[in-house]
């Protein structure tokens, strides 16, 4: 019975170190090991971090073996011992120089372990070693004058705004917060406090692929924290605080966020996507959004003139713009085409208008370009005019 | 004294071991006896003041026509996409012993055609046939149906209406709801599940058929795409979470079953309050006190729901009613667009905006307040009976008309609970907020005049304003004097003359 | 020889009336609802309380378990007899509950009040030969302060304290901001504080009965590790208690914004203080917050309670579990000093790693680095130990009994708790496992598989001292086997799934597709957890029965050296019959001089020959 309890002593680390070794084919292991990206970190930071974590597995896997081969050791021989009447216990009360020796080896050995993480949690936490040239690279592609030159740091420097987005938890979501377009079509930076230019997001957060980017985090309510399982990325959202959080994804995928502090009751729920993807899409995903928050909805409104006219062609395009005309709207629709004469093509412009075949419809909306552009001219010249007469009566 | 402590001799050993026994049982049953586990719909308050014979009628025809949560029934009538599709035969070929194949065409795919899948009759010979055919395999592109098993019975004809999986979209979406929202909006869509109790404001109580944030105008209800945007984004400011990672089927098939609880609890609703006339326990106890005997009023109930007694006519009037306004809510028609493009947020604009906000045609500031915190007088006075529910306002204050006191929106927090876009602040001022005091202004202000009301709102937080200078944003005296003068001279406030020509000399 | 008589059964003194006479049959009951001040007994108090407890806190884990191996599934128990159940299914309110509660029962009710409370009080005065604690009275206060703390506990799991055992806040300060946190964390922190009284009433008696009160001839070196260990706990507890407890003072005055009727004279607004609440947060709609606190005072203030704490839930297992070692071995313990040395570094060192449990919570960074060097560091006292309980067993003559096994387990689950502490005390790799189920893993391996396991050793060997009957071997063996597979099977995949990066305190890991695999997983490890938590029955059971009907033993049935095997089985009232002289350490085992040939020697046997017991009992230093 004494060997039994031997063997089960011995077993069970055997156990735990199979389990170990099968767990990444069994996808017990890092997110998405059994996955094209067989359980690597997505960002080259979190590679680091993986290399660390295997290294102390690595040691700490020896000495788990070493200590529980040792204690099996200890054990067999100690229930032969006791199965032999005769023998008596080994009568000792240590050893200084095994002391010394199991004190210096395993303090030298966690010292380096200590010593051996710092550059890493250097670069990921310490301001003054954020990869900022980097980052700024990024936004001068993305064509954002980032340095706020109205604003000076604490050692006369102009203040530079290289996040790209505001990441606000809060009870159950997170609420995500762009800087907007200004009226020529710019990427803003993005200012600590809301813009009326701003562009919002829920639970889906958008950012450049291939280079280091940075949000700010904060909280609207209770602590929360951002982690980036596939990125090994993790940093608590603290109310009160405004925390700067960089991170670079090596791929352009959909990558998981989600909560990784107790907030309450719905902490489960506060799942999220990071979509790394390229500059231009990125971009393109700011003008969507910017479409999208600024649609009133018109050219809806157009088309469904065209659909309750309730004939398969729509309405003829003189009827359509008689009824415009009684809603009086002629104008407005004018002005709406010119507004989006960079982006609507004739082509587009038979859709909302029916009833016109290709070429007809071209030359109405150049006909519409040309007024409403002459119209524009006239604006500007009488603008000029009233600019002038303003100078001249000074 | 000295005694020896925690010693004990073994005559006590017997009735110890029995103690013993009986504690480790005692600690055991607990554990193996199991809740019953079942979800099981809820019946509102004013439906268990019911006379027990008009709750038995109720909860019967209730359960019959929509089942239990875990048994939806599969009820045709309703504007409800059940199925996980619906198909028309084409044809069909028999095997030895039986039907064997179906060739059919599919015109509405919720859910994909999976084997295993029932198939339903709903019309032609095999209409009501009890036999069940099961899915072997199904090929999307022929259309070709083979069953698992060949069907006896007559053979479905060109035409007649199919359905595969039966129900399963209201299935998959109670299991999904039951999964997401139900610790909010309860079994029933009550909005009173366990969590509700602790939320501010309330989960919506889906029963009365009303959602507030919608892209139609009364009376259409909610479309679709108005649901799934809710759960899609969430509503900021309150504890309705952005469900945005939800797949698109998902998120339908949560949408059918909400629409499925709304009608059922609209239903209910409505029913309860048609016969709470008549046959409440305190109607009856009335009408008897008045002479009527029990049993003359069993009989005239039984009368009642007969066919074509009232009763009855009133639950299918009431079926036509709700399938009717939910329709009208799904179709395009009823979108609520803008006739006219957004207005320029220039300064003019918003300085229209301002006006009309101050001013006595819309009256925005007497409940959103002058300085748009949602502070205005409306907040503290008593307000008319609910339109909908027809519910009497005793306390001041505003209510919506499920009951509970509301704030109008305080719009300088930056937060806009139907979303943020311009044209959901037009949605808003053009068709209201449903179940709530905020007015449609649809038909009073033109859409010029509504689009300066939102690049006015929209500035809103964003404008210069110290709070406790005073609850006025600059330049609100200046309005004032451009304003028609208030109906209250109580109310007025003397502005100097003076006063105002220097701030209007400023403003030049 | 010594004088004392200690023969079983036989009178320890002259006047014992309960000799001879028939015995009150509600002794025991009429004993442990007294109000007594006799150290033993109140050690027995806390230990049957404790083990209630225990049981409480499974309960509490497998509602948490069955909701992660079967979510939203309808719960026994808890689901069917919880108001907050709908549907058959727990809300998730419910869900964050159970972990918070089943944290605070096992640690504040279940591991601290046993360590310190049952078996300090029952060892430190029979150990070092002294009659009773130094404060009695205080001592009989301490156990009876536990029950308000119960009481108020109880409340908090009636209303729901939800916020962890951490209370962070926002969350537990904003009464508004979760389910939990309205008067369940009011209670909670009522709780926390009364525990706390009840425990720094245990570490003022400890402090000075270890210092004033050790029997002639009990030297410093040569008290037993269980000694030291006790004492080293009660100076942790005493220093670093009193912190949390200013904390949970500040936390409640931020959370009062109305006083009771009899109060408002003092402000009729409330204390309504900032501490921990920073300004403008808006919850749940109510108004915006003011203040200007910040949420991570609270975070240093609690951690630097609770990781000290997290020694006191370790040192006094480690220290009883050198003694047992020792004496199942039949050898001395290797290493006496490094061992006094390790636990005095490890609780020096314990006061200075708090911060390690907040890399990731914004704070400066240098001070991450800081922090992780003095936690690394920590590990080292740790492995000198376990080196030196292998050395101990190294070369001797085991007895396999239910004490030896759980004493083995300990040390072996042991490592595991100590290597995986590396990984979290390295602060990148615990950016990404900070808060996933890696450290539930390694905490539980620490707690219950190092302090449980030593627990459950420490009850089946001083169970006779306490009752003068042994406990089954059968049934302790039984109860060890299923204790250790299930603990094993429920927390080493654990280890896994914090790997695979499964955070903590999620009702619903599965809403996320990366996690979605891992239900198999814990759906084993919540079948390991109910065999392991219906093991504990069999515990309950062999403690309860063998009270009454364990088989009677003499004063030292397992030919161990301490003091306490001196006294009778169980002792009497003033423990000795005569103050005890203590002639060597506690750990000379299979002496080659000592008498009669026996493998033991005990403190209190007079030498025979004075010289070489002197010798062997400094030949270590």
């Amino acid at each position: 019975m004494n060997r039994f309890w031997v063997v089960f002593f011995i077993f069970w680390p055997i156990v735990a170190i199979v389990l170990c070794a099968i767990a990444p084919s069994m996808n017990w292991w890092f997110p998405g090991t059994t996955g094209p990206t067989h359980g690597e970190a997505a960002s080259p930071l979190g590679q680091r971090i993986d290399d660390l974590f295997y290294m102390i597995l690595v040691i700490t896997a020896i000495v788990f073996i070493l200590t529980q081969a040792a204690l099996g050791f200890a054990l067999w021989t100690g229930a032969n011992r006791r199965n032999d009447e005769s023998a008596k216990s080994w009568f000792s009360h240590g050893s200084h120089n095994l002391e010394v020796m199991w004190t210096i080896v395993p303090a030298g050995v966690l010292l380096f372990i200590a010593l051996y993480q710092m550059d890493v949690w250097a670069e990921y936490r310490i301001k003054d070693n954020f990869p900022r040239e980097r980052m700024e690279a990024v936004l001068t592609r993305l064509g954002i004058d980032f340095i706020d030159e109205s604003q000076l740091t604490a050692d006369g420097q102009p203040v530079r705004r290289v996040a790209l987005a505001e990441v606000t938890a809060r009870q159950f979501e997170w609420r995500i917060r762009y800087p907007g377009f200004d009226a020529d079509g710019n990427l803003l930076p993005l200012l600590p406090d809301p813009q009326p230019t701003d562009l919002y997001s829920v639970n889906d957060l958008h950012l450049p692929v291939g280079a280091p980017v940075m949000i700010q985090l904060r909280s609207s309510d209770v602590q929360h924290s951002f982690f980036l399982p596939e990125l090994r990325i993790k940093q608590d959202a603290v109310p009160g605080l405004v925390i700067p959080v960089w991170f670079e994804a090596n791929a352009s995928n959909e990558y998981t966020l989600l909560c990784a502090e107790l907030c309450g009751w719905g902490h489960y729920k506060m799942k999220a996507q990071f979509v790394a993807e390229p500059e231009e899409e990125f971009l393109e995903y700011l003008h969507n959004l910017h479409a999208e928050q600024n649609d009133d909805a018109f050219l809806d409104h157009l088309l469904r003139l065209q659909t309750d006219a309730g004939e398969d062609e729509g309405l003829a395009f003189q009827e359509f713009l008689d009824q415009l005309e009684v809603d009086h709207n002629l104008a407005a629709f004018r002005n709406y085409v010119r507004d989006r004469r960079d982006e609507m093509t004739a082509e587009e412009f038979t859709t909302y208008v029916g009833g016109l075949d290709a070429e007809t419809a071209a030359e109405e909306f150049n006909a519409i370009l040309q007024q409403s552009s002459a119209e524009t001219a006239d604006a500007e010249e009488s603008a000029a005019d009233a600019a002038t007469e303003e100078v001249l009566e000074e | 004294m000295v005694m020896s402590p925690l010693q004990f001799r073994p005559s006590v050993a017997a009735i110890s071991r029995a103690a013993c026994l009986a504690l480790l049982l005692a600690a055991v049953l607990p554990i193996s006896g199991c809740s019953d586990g079942q979800a099981s719909y809820k019946h509102r308050e004013s439906f268990e003041e019911l006379a027990p014979f008009a709750k038995d009628y109720l909860g019967e025809k209730l359960d019959e026509h929509f089942g239990t949560p875990t048994q939806p029934v599969v009820w045709e009538d309703l504007p409800l996409r059940l199925h996980a599709a619906d198909a028309r035969v084409v044809a069909s070929t028999s095997g030895s012993t039986g039907l064997r194949t179906l060739t059919v065409t599919v015109s509405d795919e919720n859910l994909a055609i999976e084997p295993g899948m029932e198939v339903m009759f709903l019309s032609g010979a095999r209409l009501g046939e009890e036999e069940i055919g099961w899915i072997e395999e199904y090929d999307a592109e022929t259309g070709v149906i083979t069953f698992e098993t060949e069907l006896t019975g007559p053979a479905p004809a060109e035409g007649d209406r199919v359905v595969f999986g039966p129900g399963a979209v209201i299935q998959r979406g109670r299991m999904l709801y039951a999964e997401h929202c139900q610790h909010c909006h309860g079994v029933s869509g009550d909005g009173n599940g366990p969590t509700a109790q602790y939320l501010n404001p309330l989960p919506r109580d889906y029963r009365m058929g009303v959602f507030k944030f919608t892209s139609t105008a009364q009376p259409a209800r909610a479309s679709r795409t108005d649901l799934s945007r809710i759960v899609e984004n969430g509503i900021p400011g309150t504890y309705m979470p952005s469900f945005k990672l939800l797949e698109p089927d998902e998120m339908s098939n949560i949408i059918e079953y909400v629409l499925y609880l709304s009608m059922r609890g609209e239903l209910e609703w409505r029913m309860t309050q048609f016969l709470a006339t008549d046959y409440s326990q305190e109607a009856v106890s009335e009408r008897i006190a008045d002479g009527e005997s029990r049993g003359e009023i069993e009989e005239g109930f039984a009368e009642a729901i007969a066919d074509e007694g009232e009763i009855a006519e009133e639950w299918t009037l009431r079926v036509e009613l709700i399938t009717e306004s939910w329709q009208a809510g799904q179709e395009e028609s009823s979108t609520i667009y803008p006739r006219e493009p957004r207005v320029e947020p220039t300064p003019e604009s918003i300085a229209r905006g301002r006006l009309i906000f101050l001013g006595a045609d819309a009256k925005c500031a007497t409940c959103h307040g002058d300085s748009g915190l949602g502070d205005g007088p409306q907040t503290l006075a008593v307000q008319p009976p609910d339109p909908l529910t027809g519910d009497v306002h005793t306390e001041p204050g505003l209510f919506d008309s499920w009951g509970n006191e509301i704030t109008p929106r305080n719009l300088r927090s930056n937060i806009y609970r139907g979303g943020r876009r311009p044209l959901d602040l037009y949605r808003r001022i053009h068709s209201s907020i449903k179940g709530t005091p905020m007015p449609a202004f649809g038909t009073s202000l033109s859409d010029q005049q509504i689009w300066d009301l939102v690049n006015y709102v929209m500035t809103m937080p964003y404008e210069e304003y110290s709070p406790g200078v005073g609850s006025d944003p600059p330049g609100t005296a200046e309005l004032r004097a451009l304003l028609p003068p208030p109906m209250d001279p109580a109310a007025e406030v003397e502005t100097p003359a003076a006063d105002t020509t220097e701030a209007a000399a400023d403003t030049e | 020889m010594s004088t004392i008589a200690h023969t079983p059964g036989a009178p320890a003194h002259p006047d014992d009336h309960a000799h001879g006479h028939p015995r009150d049959k509600l002794a025991l009951v009429k004993q442990l609802i007294s109000f007594s001040t006799d150290h033993k007994v109140i050690g027995v108090q806390f230990l049957l309380t404790t083990m209630f407890m225990l049981l409480v806190g499974g309960a509490l884990a497998l509602g948490v378990r069955w909701q992660l191996a079967f979510p939203w599934e309808s719960m026994p128990i808890f689901g069917a007899y919880l108001a907050s159940a709908e549907g058959g299914q727990i809300a998730p309110e419910t869900y964050t509950m159970l972990f918070t509660m089943h944290a605070t029962v096992m640690i504040f009710l279940v591991i601290i009040p046993v360590l310190a409370g049952a078996f300090g009080n029952f060892l430190i005065p029979l150990m070092i030969g002294a009659d009773d604690m130094a404060f009695p009275s205080l001592n009989m206060l301490s156990y009876w302060f536990m029950w308000p703390a119960i009481f108020f506990f109880g409340l908090a799991i009636y209303f729901g304290a939800a916020s962890g055992w951490t209370s962070y806040p926002a969350l537990s300060a904003l009464p508004q901001a979760a389910p939990g946190s309205g008067h369940a964390q009011t209670c909670w922190l009522v709780a926390v504080t009364f525990i706390g009284f009840s425990s720094m009433m245990g570490s003022i008696n400890y402090m000075t009965t270890i210092i004033n009160m050790r029997a002639p001839g009990m030297t410093l070196f040569r008290m037993p590790l269980t000694i030291w260990a006790m004492f080293i706990t009660a100076i942790l507890q005493a220093f670093a208690l009193p912190v949390l407890t200013a904390a949970g003072f500040m936390m409640v005055f931020d959370r009062l914004h109305s006083l009771p009727n009899w109060l408002a004279w003092i402000n009729p607004e409330g204390v309504h203080s900032c501490f921990f609440i920073p300004s403008g947060l808006v919850v749940n709609n109510a108004p915006p917050t003011v203040g200007g606190g910040q949420p991570l005072l609270w975070q240093h203030l609690f951690w630097f309670y609770s990781h000290p704490a997290v020694y006191i839930m370790l040192l006094p297992a480690m220290g009883m579990v050198s003694d047992m070692l020792a004496c199942m071995s039949r050898k001395p313990i290797f290493g006496y000093k490094p061992m006094v040395y390790s636990m005095a570094a490890i609780a020096g060192l314990g006061f200075i790693v708090w911060g390690h449990h907040m890399f990731t919570s914004g704070m400066n960074p240098a001070l991450g680095m800081t922090f992780m060097v003095s936690t690394i560091m920590i590990a080292l006292p740790s492995a000198i130990k376990v080196f030196n309980w292998i050395g101990t067993m190294w070369g001797g003559k085991l007895h396999f009994n239910t004490v030896m096994l759980n004493c083995v387990a300990f040390v072996s689950l042991f490592i595991v708790g100590g290597l995986s502490g590396i990984f979290m005390a390295a602060v990148p790799v615990d950016i990404y496992i900070h808060d996933t189920y890696f450290i539930v893993a390694h905490f539980h391996y620490v707690l219950f598989g190092a302090t449980l396991f030593g627990v459950f050793g420490a009850i089946q060997f001083w169970f006779p001292k306490m009752f003068g009957r042994t406990m089954s071997e059968t049934l302790g063996k039984w109860h060890f086997f299923l204790t250790f597979l299930g603990f094993n099977g429920t927390f080493f995949p654990m280890h896994l799934l914090g790997v695979a990066g499964m955070p903590r305190r999620y009702a619903d890991p599965y809403l996320h597709e990366y996690l979605e695999h891992l239900l198999p997983m814990n759906q084993f490890m919540t079948i390991s957890a109910i065999v392991m938590g219906f093991a504990q029955l069999i515990l309950i059971y062999n403690f309860i029965s063998s009270m009454f009907i364990g088989k009677e033993c003499d004063d030292n049935p397992w030919h161990a050296n301490g003091l306490e095997w001196s006294a009778p089985s169980p002792p009497g009232h003033g423990n000795f019959a005569s103050v005890p002289i203590v002639y060597r350490g506690p750990y000379e085992y299979s002496h080659p001089d000592a008498p009669d040939g026996q493998d033991y020697w005990m403190q209190t046997d007079p030498p025979h020959t004075a010289a070489p017991a002197r010798e062997h009992d400094h030949s270590h230093s």
